[in-house]
C-alpha cells in the first residue's frame, strides 16, 4: 500500500512524499521527491562569467542574495582580486538581511501555524491567515520582520528580489548616509520582534515533546562555514564537518570541496544527494543549515545571540540532534543577524566610496561559498580564455540535507502512521519534518486556505483501496 | 517580460516620474502581491491597484471599487488585490478605500515592449489616476495614498 502526499505544503517549491506500507499497514519505506527541474548548470554554459551573479540570482525568488554572493565570490576568484573592505562589509549586510527575511518567512508564515494552532488543527486555518485570526500580533511581527530584511535588501541593492548590486569584484554602488540611517532606525524594532518570538517559541516547546523526539532525531555529521576561531560564519571561513559528538572531522577551504563531498543521483527525485565521501553513499549523510551552524558555533559574536546560544547548549551535552530544533536555531540566527547588521552599519568604513576591484580573468576556475539561510552554498565555475563559462557546478544548500530529509520522513512516518487509516494531523507531521529543514525547492509556494492533498491507499497488487482528497 | 503584462509596471514608473515632489504618495511596482504589503496598505488613505487583464478590448481601461475577499486559492502565490485587502483587514483591523484599474492586454507573449494598443492607453490611464488622487495642493494627512502595480 502507498500513501502519497502531493504536494508537500508550506515549503518553498514543489515536491511530494510517498510512503509504502506492507499488508499489515506498517511503514516500510518513505521518500521525499523533488518534482521540479531547473537546469541552471547547463543554461549558463557559454555565457560571459560576469553575467553569472545576475543569472544565478534567478534560480530563486526567496534567497537570490545567497546565489548572488556565492556566484560573485566565484567570479572574484576568477578575477583573482581581493575586494575592498567596504564592499565585503556591504555584502555581509545584504547576506544577513536575507537571513532575516528568509528565516522570518519560514518561522512565521510556514511553521508557526503548526506551533500556535497545533499539528492536528483544521488545515483550512493552518496558514498565515489562520495565525492572524488567533494571534494578530504574532502575525504582524512576522510580516514586520520579513519587511525589515526585504527593505535592507532594497535599500542596498535597489530592489528586494534579484538585486543586481552584487558584482564580480565587489558591489556596484556605495551606501549613502541616508540609507544607512534609515536601516539603523529600524534595527531596535526588529531586535525586539526576534526576542519576543524566541520567548514565545521556547514556551511552546513542552507541547511538542513527541515531535522533538521523532522529527529527524538521529546522530549525523554536520557541515557549515566556520570562522577560524570557531565562531558563527555566514560570509567567509573554512568548511568544517563535525560528528554527532561535536568532534572535528574535516576542516577545508571551499576550493577543496570536491575532495570531501560527492554527489549521488536517485531516479525518484530531481534533487541530488551530496554525501561525505569518506563514509560513502548513503552512509555519508550530514546536515547543514541553522542547526548545523548553531551546533558548530563556539560563539556568535554578538551579546544577545550569545546568551541565547548558551541557553540552546543546555538542550544537550553534545550536539543537538532533533531537526525540530532547526526552528530554534533559526531564531538565534535572526537575532545574531540583526545585531550584526547594526555593528556593521556603525563601522567607520561602511560609507566608503571604494567598493569594487576591477580586473580581467586571471584564473580559469573559481569557487565561491556562502552560508545561505538553508545551509552551505557553493558555486564552482570553469571558464575559457574568453571568459565564457565552460561548466558550472552548484551545490545547493537544500541538497546537502536531502539524505537527512529522506531519513527524517521515514522516521516520522514510522512513528505517526500505523495502519491504513491515516488522520490528517499525522500527514501534517510528515510534512512538518520537511518544513523544519525549510527546503528551498526554488519556486516559492505557500499553502493557505485549502491545500491540495491526495492520499491513495493501494493494496500490495497496486489496486486502489481508498482515496482521500482535500 | 510578457509584453502587455508589464502595463502596471510601466504605469507606475511613469507616475513616479511625474509625481516626483509627492512624498505623500507611495509607488510600488511588484511582480506579485505579498503579505508584507498589508502593513503599507493599512497605513494608506487610499490604494489603487493597476493590473493587466486578458479579456476585453485591447487597450480598454476599466476601474471598479474593491471589496475585501478571502483567498480562494491554496497558494499565497495567487494573492489578488481583494484577498490582500481581506488580509489587511484581518491583520490591522482597517482598510482604506481601494480601487482596481485594469487595462486589457493584446499580447502576453515574451517581450519587453507594450503593444501599440496598450501603449496608447497610458495617457488615458494617467488622466484617470490624476482624477482619483487627492488634490496635490490640498492634500493634508498622516496617511499616504498607495499605488500597487502588478505585472
Amino acid at each position: 500500500m502507498n500513501i502519497l502526499i502531493d504536494p508537500v505544503t508550506r515549503i518553498e517549491g514543489h515536491s511530494k512524499i510517498t510512503i509504502e506500507l506492507d499488508e499489515h499497514g506498517t511503514v516500510q519505506s518513505a521518500h521525499f521527491h523533488v518534482t521540479q527541474f531547473r537546469g541552471f548548470e547547463k543554461l549558463c554554459e557559454g555565457r560571459p562569467f560576469y553575467e553569472m551573479p545576475s543569472l544565478m540570482a534567478r534560480i530563486c525568488g526567496i534567497c537570490p542574495v545567497s546565489h548572488l554572493i556565492a556566484s560573485a565570490k566565484a567570479c572574484d576568484a576568477l578575477l583573482a582580486v581581493r575586494i575592498p573592505e567596504t564592499a565585503e562589509k556591504l555584502r555581509r549586510i545584504l547576506n544577513l538581511a536575507q537571513i532575516v527575511q528568509s528565516h522570518a518567512l519560514s518561522f512565521f508564515h510556514l511553521s508557526a501555524p503548526d506551533f500556535l494552532l497545533g499539528m492536528d488543527s483544521d488545515p483550512l486555518k493552518r496558514n498565515l491567515f489562520g495565525l492572524a485570526e488567533r494571534d494578530r500580533e504574532l502575525a504582524r511581527d512576522g510580516i514586520r520582520l520579513r519587511k525589515f530584511g526585504q527593505e535592507i535588501i532594497e535599500l542596498l541593492g535597489g530592489k528586494r528580489i534579484h538585486p543586481a548590486w552584487v558584482v564580480p569584484g565587489g558591489v556596484s554602488e556605495p551606501l549613502t548616509v541616508e540609507r544607512r540611517d534609515k536601516i539603523l532606525a529600524s534595527v531596535p524594532e526588529a531586535r525586539d520582534i526576534v526576542l519576543r518570538a524566541l520567548l514565545w517559541f521556547k514556551r511552546q516547546l513542552p507541547e511538542f515533546r513527541e515531535e522533538i523526539r521523532t522529527f529527524a532525531n538521529f546522530p549525523s555529521h554536520f557541515m557549515a562555514l566556520t570562522k577560524e576561531d570557531g565562531g558563527l560564519a555566514f560570509y567567509k571561513g573554512w568548511i568544517r564537518i563535525i560528528d554527532a559528538e561535536g568532534e572535528l572531522i574535516e576542516n577545508f577551504p571551499a576550493e577543496d570541496y570536491a575532495e570531501h563531498i560527492g554527489e549521488a543521483v536517485e531516479p525518484w527525485s530531481y534533487l541530488k544527494s551530496p554525501y561525505y565521501k569518506k563514509l560513502g553513499y548513503p552512509n555519508g549523510m550530514y546536515r547543514v543549515g541553522p542547526l548545523a551552524r548553531i551546533n558548530m558555533a563556539r560563539h556568535c559574536g554578538t551579546p544577545l545571540a550569545d546568551q541565547e546560544l548558551a541557553e540552546f547548549r543546555e538542550l544537550s551535552r553534545q550536539m543537538v540532534l532533533s531537526s525540530f530544533y532547526y526552528h530554534y536555531a533559526r531564531l538565534i540566527e535572526m537575532l545574531f543577524a540583526v545585531e550584526r547588521i547594526e555593528v556593521l552599519l556603525n563601522d567607520s568604513e561602511i560609507l566608503g566610496k571604494h567598493v569594487r576591484a576591477f580586473a580581467g580573468p586571471n584564473n580559469y576556475e573559481g569557487v565561491g561559498v556562502a552560508e545561505a539561510p538553508r545551509g552551505t552554498l557553493l558555486h564552482h565555475y570553469k571558464i575559457d580564455e574568453s571568459g565564457l563559462i565552460q561548466s558550472a557546478n552548484l551545490m545547493i544548500a537544500t541538497a546537502h540535507n536531502n539524505l537527512a530529509m529522506n531519513r527524517g520522513v521515514l522516521q516520522v512516518a514510522k512513528h505517526f502512521i500505523t495502519g491504513p487509516s491515516v488522520p490528517e494531523g499525522m500527514l501534517n507531521r510528515v510534512e512538518a519534518v520537511i518544513r523544519a529543514y525549510d527546503p528551498c525547492l526554488s519556486c516559492s509556494t505557500h499553502a493557505a486556505g485549502r491545500p491540495h492533498l491526495q492520499i491513495e491507499l493501494r493494496d500490495p497488487a497496486g489496486h486502489l483501496v481508498a482515496e482521500a482528497r482535500r | 517580460m510578457r509584453t502587455d503584462d508589464g502595463i502596471g509596471w510601466r504605469a507606475v514608473e511613469q507616475l513616479r516620474g511625474h509625481y516626483t515632489d509627492q512624498a505623500a504618495i507611495d509607488f510600488i511596482a511588484c511582480h506579485q502581491l505579498y503579505p508584507e504589503l498589508c502593513e503599507t496598505i493599512a497605513a494608506a488613505s487610499c490604494v489603487l491597484f493597476i493590473d493587466a487583464v486578458e479579456i476585453g478590448i485591447p487597450g480598454q481601461v476599466e476601474i471598479r471599487s474593491l471589496e475585501p475577499r478571502s483567498l480562494p486559492s491554496a497558494f499565497t502565490h495567487e494573492l489578488d488585490p481583494a484577498s490582500v485587502l481581506a488580509s489587511t483587514l484581518d491583520l490591522y483591523g482597517e482598510i482604506p478605500p481601494a480601487r482596481l484599474i485594469t487595462v486589457c492586454g493584446q499580447s502576453f507573449a515574451v517581450g519587453t515592449q507594450l503593444t501599440p494598443a496598450v501603449e496608447g492607453s497610458l495617457s488615458h490611464l494617467h488622466r484617470l489616476i490624476e482624477q482619483l488622487l487627492p488634490s496635490s495642493t490640498g492634500y493634508v494627512g498622516e496617511k499616504t495614498p498607495s499605488f500597487h502595480a502588478n505585472d
